[in-house]
């Protein structure tokens, strides 16, 4: 129990010296970093088109054959989903919404402020 | 014989290296750290320490058994150490192959590797659930051939803690002659990345050779640096999710299977199988990646 407790600590310790240390970063994306992300974690994916999130944590890409991808935030790293051909995406009050329907993540949400023009007629 | 347990006087010092590494982080601006994720990490840590407790005396109650019907004696000696901690390496490499290659074993082990940074604090993200998905049986054809169980245990937990220091990205390229037989930071940043080309290679514990024996070897390159985590990253840091998405996974896709077949495949299958060959496997992102190059290079 003893042992238990101090791990506990030293887990708390150590999380709290991360924070201190400043390992805390909300990092914003550019094109070219957006790019990166997106081919690096999809295979195959070779971005043509890219829209970056209002806020710069996030991003909506198609590549050349159509596909299309979305790259949102997870702490100081970023999540990429392939967006499914049939998946429903709606558009209300400059936020993109993207049915992915994974558990933890049904909704994915990116905020836009206008919808781009490549993706007019992607989506019914 | 009487031995300690290498992991639990490893502990403290794994804290400070832990430290240590931070510092110089922030100081040379190597590698990352993000106070969520190492705080899941050693959440993960602690949590499988806690699984290990409660499932331990049962795993040592089955070795025991098992080596009752050992095919030869084998007392404390140097030489049957070295066999021992030899053998529980080569035992865990085709662990560790199988971890990655069935999503039974898989669902296990992916807490280890649901990580997106590669630091120390990721060496500790260890299993929950592997008393469940049986990972033990792999160690138990030592007790076969006649090693003691406390030799085995105490092998096992040295080549756990060997396993510690190469999670970092502090250490570049050691000696040739050190890496031609040794498993090494830079071998091992190869196994945790899931850029095509590396995915599911370097499975070794402490002696690489295993790979290079097996096929399963590749070198880190500069021209593709590792991209870390795994293929559809959690969309949470959620320590607890970690430890059950994949079990979850299973139980969703058992309930919908439509055959004996796809059940077979949904629980024995590589990790990402579907049916009719749909599914995201390892070997079919390889297949996509050399087939996109391919293209890049004719155009």
């Amino acid at each position: 129990m003893v042992t238990l407790l101090l791990s506990a600590v030293a887990i708390a310790m150590l999380t709290g010296l991360a924070w201190a240390m400043g390992f805390r970063s909300d990092p914003m994306l550019d094109e070219a970093a957006a790019i990166a992300e997106a081919e690096g974690r999809i295979a195959g994916f070779r971005a043509a088109f890219v829209q970056l999130a209002e806020d710069g944590r996030g991003a909506l890409l198609r590549d050349s054959a159509g596909r299309l991808a979305i790259i949102m935030p997870l702490g100081d790293s970023w999540l990429v989903r392939r967006i499914p051909a049939d998946a429903q995406v709606r558009h209300t009050q400059g936020v993109l919404h993207v049915a992915l329907n994974e558990p933890l993540l049904r909704d994915a949400r990116l905020p836009l402020s206008r919808m781009p023009g490549w993706l007019e007629g992607h989506f019914a | 014989m009487n031995v300690p347990d290498p992991v639990a006087i490893a502990v403290p010092a794994f804290v400070v290296l832990v430290f240590v590494e931070m510092w110089l982080t922030r100081r040379r601006g190597i590698g990352r750290y993000d106070w969520r994720d190492s705080g899941a990490s050693l959440t993960l840590g602690l949590g499988s320490t806690i699984a290990g407790g409660v499932t331990g005396a049962t795993v040592l109650a089955l070795s025991l058994w098992v080596h009752q019907f050992r095919l030869f004696d084998i007392g404390w000696s140097i030489p049957a150490f070295l066999a021992a901690f030899i053998l529980d390496d080569l035992a865990y490499y085709w662990f560790h192959r199988t971890a990655h290659r069935v999503r039974w074993f898989w669902a296990s082990h992916v807490i280890h590797h649901s990580s997106q940074h590669y630091n120390l604090t990721t060496a500790l993200r260890q299993t929950w659930t592997g008393f469940f998905s049986l990972s033990f049986l792999f160690r138990l054809p030592l007790f076969v051939i006649g090693f003691p169980v406390e030799m085995v245990f105490f092998a096992a937990g040295l080549n756990l803690v060997y396993q510690f220091w190469i999670h970092t990205e502090h250490i570049g390229r050691m000696p040739r002659w050190f890496g031609a037989v040794m498993n090494t930071p830079s071998h091992h940043r190869v196994h945790h990345a899931v850029n095509p080309r590396y995915l599911d290679r370097n499975y070794a514990g402490v002696f690489i050779t295993w790979d290079k024996l097996f096929g399963t070897f590749e070198p880190e390159r500069a021209d593709d640096r590792p991209r870390y985590g795994i293929v559809k990253a959690l969309p949470t840091l959620n320590p607890f999710w970690a430890a059950i998405h994949e079990w979850a996974g299973i139980a969703r896709d058992v309930r919908a299977a439509r055959s004996p077949k796809e059940l077979a495949g949904r629980l024995f299958g590589p990790p990402g199988w579907q049916p009719d060959s749909a599914g995201e496997t390892s070997d079919a992102i390889r297949r996509a990646w050399l087939a996109g190059a391919t293209e890049k290079q004719e155009a």
